[in-house]
């Protein structure tokens, strides 16, 4: 949210007017604030009311804001009377009052608070910021608007909320605080690769899903790294009327990020510092050895093979030192032997550290002159990786996971003249990310740590290791890997040297803003705009590899042996890389905006752009233009009409269809402004608003150009003697293509009861259709490669749901005061087409996409009711029953319907089971805020429902390697366990791939989960203390992000519900004290 | 004043923003259209090249370093088969397979060569696109379109011949790429035989044009396809569409013995013949490259070595050798255990059963090699074999099995990465590192030890990736002396030699009668490895099982025993007589040192792909459904 301050505001203890007057205008500055009703009152009362005469007396004081900075221009009236004043510039007034008087003091976009007034003290009034805040500005595509006179669907969320995250990043931050809007950190936590996915009102594409996102009105990719103390406003654009301006881009929605300016007055500075506490939310769960060996024979047995490790080994690791003689010369060496070779190793706690620090500081600056307002800013985010790495010192090189990054941002607005204002932007960051080598090895660094988080849960917790021991033929500490591992995870830790990435980026933007009203016309001004953002990376690496040993254990002898299974020694050899890109705009408008008579307002806006940009990736720069409009009517405030056109030419499409335009039209009415509603005091606001438009989406993946022909000569020798060049046949092209075409219908209504509370509903359908995709029903015989047949604009899917938002916000008295914010989106999408071909009659379902979400999840069902509740008990069992395509059912295998009848399950029994894996149907949040006296608190809940994934393969099942176990196979089924009816919470386990490891309704698992996303405890230090140290004001707090999951339907007890890949780098949790100054 | 700049200033903003469209013409990207590409020599050429590139490069690269069909037969078992889930061979042996996903076209081959369905039309249409322009593209020189053409016809005749060897099913023939709009509901399909019958076609269309030469004689040439290629692919195919599982009732046998005839003949007298010289002796003569004969080293020395091209080259029996080297097999397909990694492919005891004794004996009887026939632990002995003793059996065997198999008591000198231990005292003392000669140990049991198991490096092993299945490692296309610190990756996969050739004469021959040219050529496959002529008084049904058996130990893991046990099977068979037990030598260290030997079943399991269904690979499903929902026919092989 974007709070202005009214430029309107008289010190009207300053006119010298009648004091009646004084309330008249007081009233007046009420009345067109529209909700400030109870003054009015105060108005009315005053006329009837004969008021005795009491002892007066002369009382000061100050009106802050919720960080404590004054608010000039407050309004501070004795309630019931007509007396008045208001606040000056640094926020102070002082009035003659009556002993028992009470004050009301009330300004624009805050509460209005009574205070009786009790004792000769200076008072010091916090107001709460008012969610009803009318006169507010919100930020809408290429403009603002008064929150009043919004009809399309625009959610926002305000800096403060959301720098209460212990998040180094703002996409995160966002998790649980806009209605319909999707923040899941699906990829994990790995520091500087931590972002969430975005989904605005779930997908209604197979395409390109992200929304569009914008930093000061420019398209730019920094919202992972923006410093979020340097955000004022995020707004959500989510129907056509808000996104229609964005014509050929805006269908997936649009996030707004607007970053600070400076206010006039006094330089305020601000510092805040922060540390953290980073651990994982989910762990694997400690599987000791012999709970591994007894699993593992478990399996084999199961598998219909013969143990493999006999009770005599078993008890090897259960009791290593058993037989030794404490008296033997050689004891001691025989002791760090065998508990070397029969050890309990928890290799993942060996890698991975559970507690990592991480470091938030922050100051900034901001005022304002007649001349120049101005904010400046710098942070620093220290992220440390949690990976147990040796010492550099012992290396010679830094191979552990950190992230440091430093930002700064300088916005500056001159007043050049009383109609022109030039702004200038600049900001930059520069980040350094550290972590092991990914070489040639890894195609990315996520793969890296992927891997490395794989060898971890890999490693036998009966291996020897990590490393080698002296006395036996080896020096100590030399790399040891495994013969049922590739690598181990300590090696690709440590011992394969560093990756450090230097990420720099510069974001600039000059604006030059003219009011053109005494020149031209009245309310029209010019607007023209270029940006300027450069991005570079680059990065150093140093690779080596050292020789790698395994160990040899002879059970009978109990001898331990190494030898060499890997005799590559390189030394440290160092690369170097580096790319940069670029990206300019610009913008040119005119806007305009007049009130005719007092009766209609009348806006319009006009708006050529054009963006060009490289991508790293791309070798041919990226070229947009467009041109876009609006104008608005509204009518005394009741009735309100917008129209939105965007006009955009996008290169992806051939030149015929190159251009196309997207309208979009709405219609508000405030019924709370009628006259018979005016006076309500109860059903204090009542809007009603609707939108109907059309918007397109050009995201197409990575490829581009898609009306051509992709074919291209390209370097490679296949045959000899044919000149070493191949010509290779990509996609073919389709002049024809186009863009996604959105159709989206929005029916809003906001209700205010009283002033507290202020309830959001609204309802949307999108029709997306013209959708590109891939032909399906073609045969693969006739030589086309199914991924390069020419792309169709025949895709159809529909998408509709609907958002509820909830403000409440009270003041209970002086010292105690309550927030409450909720929204909850709900989204169901369908493929009405995808060119699916129909299956045979055989299938129980013969569309698994066309009348289905996108993504949705298919398995085989489980007979739950079957004897054994869905596990074979006996051979009998299995034999009668239908027999499984795909491999022959052991006992204790999970028991399938045969949902067709045909004595065979395959494929053809697949039903859709949960729902769509990729986007959530429910997204939630809610926020509980209070303060009492010098504490406050706020806490932070978000959840996604309607969510599945089919989990399978490592880091999931047991079948990994030679077994890799984690908690929810520790109740697998035995037959011994089903008989004693004990809990069952997996198959019998195997060493293999085996019926059971099918898409069913156990693997794909329910996603839903509710979240304590942060919590936050703040307490303010009494002012005499600061007094004495000279600090405005200082606030200390502590809180956390991630702490715990109050509802969780997923049966992996391992992984995090958000998280997408089991070996992914997990997601954090933060627990942080930290403290706030201004001075 | 002031405000005139502003507005100057303004109205330049506004332009540049709304410049004309032309802003979104694209830069130049480099694509061309499939027009410019035959106005142009060069990159009519370049074309040709592009057909090439789906040529699959078979051996140790199937799949991650797995010899495929090899070990899908029972010729090998794969020591990948345990905790390696995603491996094809794991997959196979589970019966892990089903339309929608097989294991031999659905996991990723290296170079994406395993979806072969979808690859090998695209490469078809590939090849027609080129054949229907060529004729009228822009090239320089009338004999290199002439030789281009050419080489386009044995392309597209090669990829045919690999899709039919995996579906084994009736296809369409493309001769012209079908259109994207085309209405495909009236594409059929044509017999195996009449896909065979286009094959040959588009070999003689090859074989008809003078500039296709006869054999690659400069590296500069290397991979291309020559007129032998096409004689080669030709006497395959027509061999597989006359045999049971393919012919649909009819007896193409006599004409499967006149088309591998005359290209024999065509080959003979075009230079071809077989390796019969040790070309190295400095290496494979070797007395520590353990290879007791001179035969032994030179079928060894064949498979290790890449082929020269030469007009006159030293080896005169590889006709195509394909792209890949098979990269240093001792690490990832050979003893493992050398360097700790992957043993890959264990070559089987019924392998080791099929050579026989170097008196030309049989071990086992043909018709009936196992008593019971499903398990394989009970052989049946040929009782006219008085050489071969069951305890001592790697004694006076074919010098093939010398070249093609490491066994208990074989001997190997190279680095080995492991210091020995006292019990292995058949090694020990042996340092890590150190070239030294060692006997490969691969016995299951120790009767001083039982409870230590098997031997610790190179026994058999139901779990180690580095150690045996079977009680046996491969040798063929291994180098003697590979090892720590010594590479050599220098064989090649052939995938068409002489040998197969004359093989396939030989049977075609004896099937459809021609006794003495049968005997003749297989006489010859065995005179070069040293072993005495197969008797002349067989009856053809004993005759056909002595040569089937001479395929098997000619052609030991090269990949074609996959598809021979299937081509010779009955539609309605299944393969449980040779595919569903395969056994291992279970071997006892007795007290005294001396050896036990006893058979096992590999892992105690059975192997689930030898069903009828696995007769032929599946078509991929969503492939058959968009067909049935096109045409209404089902073009499915049975079981899927």
């Amino acid at each position: 949210m974007k709070k202005s301050r009214p430029k309107q505001a008289i010190p009207l203890s300053n006119c010298k007017l009648p004091r009646i007057v004084k309330l008249v205008l007081i009233c007046l500055l009420f009345e067109t604030n529209l909700m400030w009703v109870e003054p009015i009152y105060a108005l009315q009362e005053l006329s009837d009311q004969e008021k005795p005469l009491q002892r007066k007396k002369t009382i000061q004081g100050i009106v802050i804001d919720e960080n404590d900075l004054p608010i000039p221009g407050a309004y501070v009236i004795i309630k019931g009377s007509t007396t008045g004043t208001s606040t000056d510039i640094n926020g102070k007034f002082s009035l003659e009052v009556e002993e028992d008087a009470v004050l009301q003091i009330s300004y624009i976009g805050f509460v209005t608070q009574s205070i009786p007034v009790e004792s000769n003290q200076d008072l010091k009034i916090k107001l709460i910021e008012d969610f009803q805040n009318l006169e507010e500005v919100v930020v809408v595509g290429y403009g603002e608007q008064k929150r009043v006179s919004v009809i399309g669907a625009i959610s926002t969320v305000s800096s403060k909320d959301l720098r209460k995250t212990t998040s180094t990043r703002l996409d995160n931050a966002l998790s649980g605080h806009i209605a319909g809007l999707t923040s899941m950190q699906s990829g994990g936590g790995q520091p500087g690769d931590d972002g969430a996915t975005l989904f605005l009102r779930g997908a209604a594409t197979i395409n390109g899903q992200s929304p569009l996102i914008l930093i000061d009105g420019v398209e730019r990719d920094n919202i992972h790294t923006i410093d979020i103390n340097e955000v004022e406003s995020l707004s959500v654009l989510k129907d056509a009327s808000a996104t229609a301006v964005y014509g050929v881009r805006g269908a997936n929605g649009v996030i707004l990020i607007t970053t600070r300016k400076g206010t006039k007055g006094k330089p305020k500075l601000s510092i805040s510092m922060d540390e953290s506490w980073t651990s994982f939310t989910k762990n694997p769960e400690r599987i000791h050895s012999w709970e591994f060996m007894e699993m593992r024979n478990q399996a084999k047995v199961n598998s219909g093979q013969e143990i493999e490790f006999p009770e005599s080994v078993i008890n090897k690791y259960l009791n290593p030192l058993a037989g030794l003689d404490p008296s033997s010369p050689n004891y001691e060496t025989e002791k760090k032997k065998r508990l070397y070779m029969y050890p309990d190793n928890d290799y993942y706690r060996m890698q991975i550290a559970e507690y990592t620090p991480q470091t938030r500081l922050n100051a900034n600056i901001s005022g304002g002159t007649d001349l120049l307002d101005y904010f400046l800013n710098a942070g620093y985010i220290n992220q440390g990786g949690n990976l147990n790495t040796e010492s550099p010192d012992y290396l010679g090189y830094d191979p552990s996971s950190w992230m440091q990054r430093i930002s700064m941002r300088s916005n500056l607005d001159f007043y050049l003249s009383k109609s022109f204002k030039a702004s200038l932007n600049i900001a930059s960051y520069a980040e350094r990310v550290n972590m092991p080598a990914k070489g040639g090895m890894y195609s990315s660094t996520t793969h890296m740590m992927s891997d490395l988080i794989y060898q971890a849960l890999m490693t036998k917790p009966i291996s020897p290791g990590p490393t080698t021991i002296s006395e036996f033929g080896v020096e100590d500490g030399l790399l040891l890997s495994y013969l049922y591992l590739d690598r181990s995870a300590f090696e690709v830790m440590n011992r394969r040297g560093f990756h450090r990435q230097d990420n720099k980026n510069l974001n600039t933007q000059l604006t030059l803003d003219w009011d053109l009203s005494k020149l031209i016309t009245p309310g029209l001004s010019a607007k023209g705009m270029v940006a300027y953002d450069t991005y570079s990376w680059s990065l150093l690496e140093g690779l080596k590899r050292e020789a790698i040993h395994i160990s040899n254990i002879i059970y009978a002898t109990d001898e331990l042996m190494y030898e060499l299974k890997d005799p590559t020694w390189t030394p440290l050899s160092l690369s170097r890389g580096h790319s940069s890109r670029y990206r300019v705009n610009f913008q040119g408008s005119l806007n305009y905006n007049r009130m005719f008579g007092d009766k209609h307002r009348v806006t319009g806006m006009a708006i050529a752009h054009r963006d060009y940009w490289e991508s790293t990736s791309a070798d041919i720069p990226y070229n947009v233009i467009g041109l876009s409009a609006r104008a608005t009517y509204a009518y005394q405030d009741r009735y309100l009409a917008e129209a939105n056109i965007g006009y955009n030419g996008s290169e992806q499409f051939a030149p015929r269809k190159r251009f196309g335009f997207f309208p979009a039209f709405s219609l508000g009415y405030i019924i709370s402004n009628e006259s018979f509603l005016k006076d309500n005091t109860t059903l204090t606001w009542l809007k009603l608003r609707g939108s109907w438009g059309k918007v397109g989406n050009d995201k197409m993946g990575s490829a581009r150009f898609l009306y051509q022909d992709n074919i291209t000569i390209g370097g490679r020798t296949d045959a000899g003697g044919l000149g070493n060049q191949t010509i290779n046949e990509g996609l073919l092209g389709n002049l024809d293509i186009t863009w996604e075409l959105a159709k989206k219908l929005n029916v809003g209504l906001e209700v205010g009861l009283f002033n507290d509370l202020k309830i959001t509903f609204d309802y949307f359908t999108e029709n997306r259709d013209q959708i590109l995709i891939t032909r399906q029903r073609v045969p693969q015989y006739q030589g086309v490669l199914l991924s390069n047949i020419p792309k169709a604009n025949i895709g159809i899917v529909h998408n509709r749901g609907y958002e509820i938002e909830l403000f409440y916000n009270k003041g209970i008295n002086r010292d105690l005061s309550i927030s409450l914010k909720g929204n909850l989106g709900f989204n169901k999408n369908k493929i009405i087409n995808s060119d699916e071909p129909l299956r045979t009659e055989d299938y129980v379902y013969r569309y698994r996409q066309q009348g289905f979400s996108i993504n949705q999840c298919w398995g085989y069902k489980i007979d739950w009711n079957s004897k054994g509740n869905g596990y074979f008990i006996s051979q009998d069992e299995i034999e009668n029953h239908a027999s499984y395509d795909f491999s022959t059912p052991r006992i204790g295998d999970f028991v399938y319907l045969d949902q067709n009848k045909d004595g065979v399950i395959n494929e053809k029994d697949m039903v859709p089971i949960g729902y769509s894996s990729s986007v959530p149907g429910i997204v939630y949040g809610f926020t509980i805020g209070g303060e009492y006296k010098k504490f406050d608190m706020n806490i932070l809940f978000s959840g996604l429902g309607r969510y599945s994934m089919y989990y399978m393969g490592d880091g999931v099942i047991e079948t990994s390697r030679e077994g890799a176990y984690f908690g929810w196979h520790k109740n697998a089924w035995t037959k011994e366990r089903w008989e004693n009816g004990e809990e069952i919470t997996y198959p019998a386990l195997s060493v293999g791939k085996n019926a059971s490891h099918n898409p069913n309704d156990f693997f794909i698992q329910n996603r839903s989960f509710l979240r304590l996303k942060n919590m936050e405890i703040g307490y303010t230090l009494p002012d005499n203390l600061l007094k004495f140290m000279g600090i405005g004001k200082m606030r200390i707090y502590m809180g956390g992000m991630n702490l715990f999951l109050l509802s969780n339907k997923l049966k992996i007890t391992h992984l995090d519900p958000e998280q997408n890949n089991p070996l992914g780098y997990p997601i954090n949790r933060n627990i942080n004290i930290g403290c706030n100054i201004n001075f | 004043m002031k405000h005139i700049r502003y507005i100057l200033y303004t109205c330049i903003l506004f332009l540049a923003g709304s410049a004309c469209s032309d802003e979104l013409n694209q830069a130049p990207s480099g694509k061309i259209s499939l027009e410019e590409v035959f106005e142009d020599n060069e990159r009519t050429m370049y074309y040709l090249n592009t057909c090439y590139s789906k040529i699959p490069n078979k051996g140790v690269r199937y799949f991650y370093r797995s010899f495929g069909p090899v070990c899908w037969s029972d010729d090998a078992w794969d020591a990948d088969d345990m905790d390696v889930n995603w491996a094809a061979s794991a997959l196979l042996y589970n019966g892990n397979a089903s339309a929608s996903s097989h294991p031999v076209w659905a996991v990723e081959g290296e170079n994406l060569q395993m979806s072969y369905w979808e690859n090998y039309f695209a490469m078809i249409r590939s090849c027609g696109i080129f054949l229907m322009n060529i004729d009228n593209a822009k090239v320089n020189n009338e004999r290199d379109r002439r030789r281009w053409k050419a080489e386009a016809h044995i392309l597209r005749a090669y990829y045919y011949s690999e899709l039919l060897k995996w579906f084994g099913c009736d296809l369409p023939i493309i001769r012209e790429p079908l259109s994207l709009n085309q209405d495909y509901s009236s594409v059929r399909r044509s017999s195996y035989y009449e896909v065979v019958q286009f094959i040959i076609e588009d070999c003689n269309a090859a074989l008809a044009i003078d500039e296709l030469p006869w054999r690659i004689t400069t590296s500069a040439d290397a991979l291309r396809v020559t007129k032998a290629v096409a004689e080669a692919i030709k006497a395959r195919m027509i061999l597989y569409a006359a045999s049971p599982l393919y012919n649909n009732g009819q007896n193409y046998w006599e004409e499967a013995y006149s088309i591998i005839k005359t290209s024999l003949s065509n080959l003979r007298s075009n230079g071809y013949e077989l390796y019969n010289k040790v070309n190295t002796p400095a290496t494979f003569s070797d007395p520590e490259a353990f290879l007791p004969n001179t035969y032994a080293q030179l079928f060894n020395e064949y498979f290790f070595s890449s082929a020269a091209y030469s007009a006159t080259p030293v080896d005169k029996e590889t006709i195509y050798q394909l792209a890949s080297s098979q990269g240093n097999l001792i690490f990832l397909d050979g003893i493992g255990a050398i360097h700790g990694n992957k043993s890959g492919t264990c070559p089987s005891q019924e392998l080791v059963d099929a050579f026989e004794t170097i008196d030309g004996q049989t071990i086992l009887q043909l018709s009936k090699p196992y008593l019971d026939e499903e398990t394989h632990l009970q052989p049946n002995y040929n009782p006219e074999n008085t050489l071969y003793d069951p305890q001592n059996p790697y004694e006076n065997r074919d010098p093939r099995f010398y070249a093609s198999i490491y066994y208990n008591g074989s001997k190997r000198r190279c680095g080995w990465s492991f210091d020995e231990m006292p019990n292995n005292y058949e090694n020990y003392p042996g340092l890590s590192g150190v070239v030294r000669v060692r006997i490969i140990a691969t016995w299951a049991v120790d009767e001083n030890d039982p409870s230590a198991g098997s031997e610790s490096r190179t026994g058999l092993s139901a779990t180690a990736r580095s150690k045996t299945r079977t009680g046996y490692y491969q040798r063929k296309f291994s180098h003697p002396f590979t090892g720590i610190g010594q590479s050599a990756t220098n064989a090649r996969y052939k995938d068409f030699r002489l040998g197969e050739v004359i093989l396939n004469f030989a049977e075609a021959a004896a099937e459809a009668g021609h006794i003495a040219e049968a005997l003749q050529a297989v006489n010859e496959i065995r005179s070069r490895a040293g072993m005495p002529d197969i008797p002349s008084e067989l009856s053809k049904e004993q005759l056909i099982l002595r040569i089937r058996n001479e395929r098997r130990v000619e052609l030991a893991l090269e990949g074609h025993r996959y598809f021979d046990v299937r081509r010779w099977s009955a539609p309605d068979g299944n393969l449980a007589k040779t595919d569903r037990w395969v056994t291992a030598a279970y071997i006892t260290r007795r007290k005294d040192g001396t050896y036990h030997y006893d058979r096992a079943q590999v892992n105690g399991n059975e192997r689930k792909c030898y069903t009828n269904k696995y007769l032929k690979v599946a078509i991929p499903l969503k492939e058959i459904n968009n067909i049935i929902e096109i045409s209404g026919e089902n073009w499915q092989n049975p079981g899927w």
